[in-house]
């Protein structure tokens, strides 16, 4: 299982739940799991997220291995200049 | 994403200061920028701008300006398709407006004719019937009740409900209490902020070359920051599939995040594919102010509670920001990075994005985070002032390090600001007396890494040089860092090493130039690149000597016999392929081992004499370098020295010898390469830049 942390506005879209736990082997895995058992955070996901393991920032890295206990962030999907 | 964990290593070649391989292009004026791009037959492009900052579209009357002579095309929104999704379709309406003009300098129509007096006049000969309306520019009027409506409908599902329709997002980010925190304060302060949508202003203004062939190829030659995303972007919009359309990136004059889309390509290609000839647009100056993108404009209100003692108890702040007549997320960064240089332990920051009359944002330099920052920063630099505080050591004491949660969620990793501002603590500027008139500050910053996407193609010459080939315009040098990194993997010298930038269909995709991550991301795939070319190096090494790949390490250029396993007569190899005794007894004497091959060998390989101590059975040399004769080997020295096929019974030889006869049929080579040095940094050997390499060039050109 994974623990994903939630930033503060997803939050709503999520029963208030600060951290939710799915079962998820990878990224790709994790977002699926996430969209299916809060529906709430689907629209934010198909727009777009970056996720945080262990202080490291992936965008679009569907397929990176999530490690067991490692600390999972959900992230806006990060634009830079 | 980090290659491997860090460790402390003595660099070569990194942090050197190499001659950049563009500077003598870019200093000559031999570089070619956007706008130096030509094609034959080429049509000049121009657009037609909305005068009014926000006007209903009721219709476009193209007529006499197609029927102007020299007019080639003439195109409006109607001549797009209508894109599925948001982002995508925001981006050809910015290029092109649908329905409404959103902003003064919104493109309403274009024309290619064949000169730039052509098109200028047919643009005259547009009779656009606008009906204006009511206008925004400011995010705190735009969000007020009653405000005009920029565009309807675009609010997201996070968006509470009784927001002005301009409101389009919302976001929220922290942790802890802040009103617990700003209970323990001493002191508090709050204040607002505004800052401007400022212009990224580059140099060099938007350019493009388009060329539609009439069985639907296309190529874009364009300045970009990312012409990856300038293929994705344009091949949805004009209904392309990405494998037809080719985009090269120019030299580019400065970006600073602007150039991270698109603005005339899609219109270049519409114009190109209507006129069936090459068209080229270059905004002027007055354009590239007018319809390209700025950063947003901001309204912040920032809270913050101090001990006495400098222990910040809380932060919060409200951003509302403004990324033009689309919605952007922009807001989301700037909340993520206003508190996240620090630790605390209440902090919340609150973010909306509302919709302007003004241009669609562009990224510009960690969009969204130095507006927040600089709000911050401020009111701490208030507080340490009314609290008699040094700035830099309350920011030391509050400073982020491992471990600390951050404003934004993820606990971080080793993070360098303590050391920064230790190093700045110590640096004499912060203590040297100041005159009248100076002043002295101090901020902290803070800004993300991510956008790991990268494709990097690294070949090995057969002159042993090296070629690289990234996907990321250079925008501030990569070029260089990208060959000085593989300079260090490989071992070679930086000069051997050419890094290009290759076009869309030459390599896989690669993120934009963003972020700041191009020396990191591409920087670690050109690693990996060497890293992946050293170790089949070593392997073909391995097979060539016979031993297993263990046994062969790459040592300052060069594949070498290595470690516990590495056969003994290996290791005792030279690079001319040479085994040497050591042993004092059987070693030449100094000096005449090459003045000995010197004279027995002739640039047609054949042996032309026998050492004296032909014979002795002294196996002080086995040289096979060289030595060729019909097909067959000779070796020069050593007891079999002269004879025909002895090469084969010599045991570890043999693999060099069958290497040496492969390599020559495979590769053509005119000559046989030195074994002793198996890697693509022959760096003894024809560089004759490097003296030491010139005895060793000269006596492979005798034999």
């Amino acid at each position: 299982m994974v623990r994903v942390r939630l930033w503060g506005s997803l939050r709503r879209a999520a029963d208030g739940l600060e951290e939710v736990e799915v079962r998820a082997g990878s990224v790709k895995e994790m977002l699926d799991a996430l969209a299916e058992a809060h529906p709430g955070l689907a629209p934010q996901i198909a727009r777009g997220v970056s996720v945080s393991i262990d202080g490291v920032i992936y965008r679009e890295a569907w397929f990176t291995p999530i490690p067991p206990g490692a600390e999972v962030v959900l992230m806006p999907y990060m634009t830079g200049g | 994403m980090s290659l491997d964990e860090y460790s402390r290593r003595e660099f070569k070649q990194v942090g050197t200061r190499p001659r950049r391989p563009d500077g003598v292009d870019k200093v000559t004026g031999r570089a070619m920028y956007g706008a130096d791009a030509s094609a034959p037959g080429m049509l000049v492009g121009r657009i037609l701008r909305s005068p009014h900052a926000h006007a209903r579209i009721k219709a476009i009357d193209t007529a006499a300006a197609e029927a102007l002579a020299g007019v080639k095309a003439v195109i409006t929104a109607a001549d797009f398709g209508l894109p599925d999704d948001d982002f995508t379709r925001d981006v050809q309406d910015n290029c092109m407006a649908r329905g409404k003009a959103l902003y003064d300098g919104h493109a309403v129509a274009a024309v290619a004719a064949v000169d730039a007096a052509t098109a200028k006049a047919a643009l005259k000969l547009i009779r656009v019937d606008y009906e204006t309306l009511p206008h925004v520019t400011d995010v705190d009027a735009a969000m007020a009740p009653g405000a005009p409506v920029v565009q309807e409908g675009r609010a997201l599902e996070n968006v509470p409900a009784g927001m002005s329709a301009n409101v389009t997002s919302h976001c929220e980010f922290g942790h802890g209490d802040p009103a617990a925190g700003f209970a323990r304060a001493d002191r508090v302060i709050e204040r607002h902020f505004t800052t401007a949508a400022t212009h990224q202003g580059y140099i060099e203004p938007h350019a493009c070359l388009a060329s539609v062939s009439a069985d639907g190829k296309a190529d874009l030659w364009c300045c970009t920051q990312g012409h990856f995303f300038v293929r994705t972007l344009c091949s949805a919009i004009l209904g392309m599939e990405a494998s037809q359309l080719r985009v090269t990136a120019s030299e580019i004059g400065g970006g600073f995040g602007g150039k991270t889309t698109v603005f005339i390509e899609p219109v270049a290609l519409a114009l190109s594919r209507k006129a069936g000839r090459p068209v080229k647009i270059v905004m002027s100056r007055d354009e590239v102010f007018r319809a390209t993108g700025p950063t947003v404009s901001t309204s912040i209100e920032v809270k913050i509670g101090m001990t006495k003692d400098g222990r910040i108890t809380a932060g919060e702040a409200h951003l509302r920001y403004s990324g033009g007549a689309f919605p952007c997320a922009t807001v989301e960064m700037g909340g993520q990075a206003a508190f996240a240089a620090y630790d605390l332990d209440h902090v919340r920051t609150y973010g909306w994005n509302a919709l302007t009359n003004r241009p669609k944002e562009a990224a510009y330099r960690a969009p969204g985070a130095p507006q927040a920052i600089y709000a911050v920063e401020n009111v701490i630099d208030e507080l340490c002032l009314d609290l008699g505080l040094d700035p830099l050591e309350v920011r030391l004491k509050n400073a982020a390090t491992k471990g600390t949660k951050s404003s934004y969620g993820p606990t971080f990793p080793a993070i360098g600001l303590v050391a920064t501002l230790e190093a700045a603590k110590a640096h004499p500027h912060y203590t040297a007396p100041l005159a009248e008139g100076q002043g002295r500050g101090l901020s902290c910053g803070f800004w993300f890494n991510f956008g790991g996407n990268s494709c990097v193609s690294l070949n090995v010459n057969t002159d042993g040089t090296v070629g690289v080939t990234e996907g990321n315009p250079d925008i501030g040098g990569s070029r260089a860092s990208i060959s000085l990194m593989a300079a260090e993997e490989l071992g070679i010298p930086y000069e051997r090493i050419r890094t290009i930038v290759a076009d869309t269909a030459s390599l896989g995709y690669n993120d934009v130039t963003d972020g700041s991550r191009v020396t990191f991301a591409v920087g670690l795939a050109t690693i990996k690149a060497a890293r992946a070319a050293i170790r089949l190096m070593c392997e073909r090494a391995a097979k060539i000597w016979g031993i297993e790949a263990d046994a062969v390490e790459w040592k300052d250029g060069a594949a070498v016999p290595a470690g516990p396993n590495a056969p003994a007569d290996v290791a005792r190899r030279d690079r001319r392929g040479l085994v040497r005794d050591r042993r004092p007894d059987r070693r030449p004497p100094r000096g005449q081992c090459r003045r000995r091959r010197r004279q027995l060998w002739r640039p047609s390989g054949r042996c032309r004499g026998r050492p004296r101590d032909r014979g002795d059975q002294d196996p002080a040399l086995h040289d096979l370098s060289g030595c060729r004769q019909g097909g067959a080997s000779r070796l020069c020295r050593g007891p079999d020295a002269g004879r025909r096929g002895a090469g084969h019974r010599l045991g570890a030889e043999r693999g060099i010898y069958l290497w040496r006869r492969r390599a020559v049929a495979e590769r053509g080579l005119s000559r046989l390469p030195h074994p002793g040095r198996l890697g693509p940094a022959e760096d003894r050997h024809g560089d004759p830049g490097n003296p030491q390499s010139r005895p060793s060039l000269r006596g492979a050109r005798r034999r």
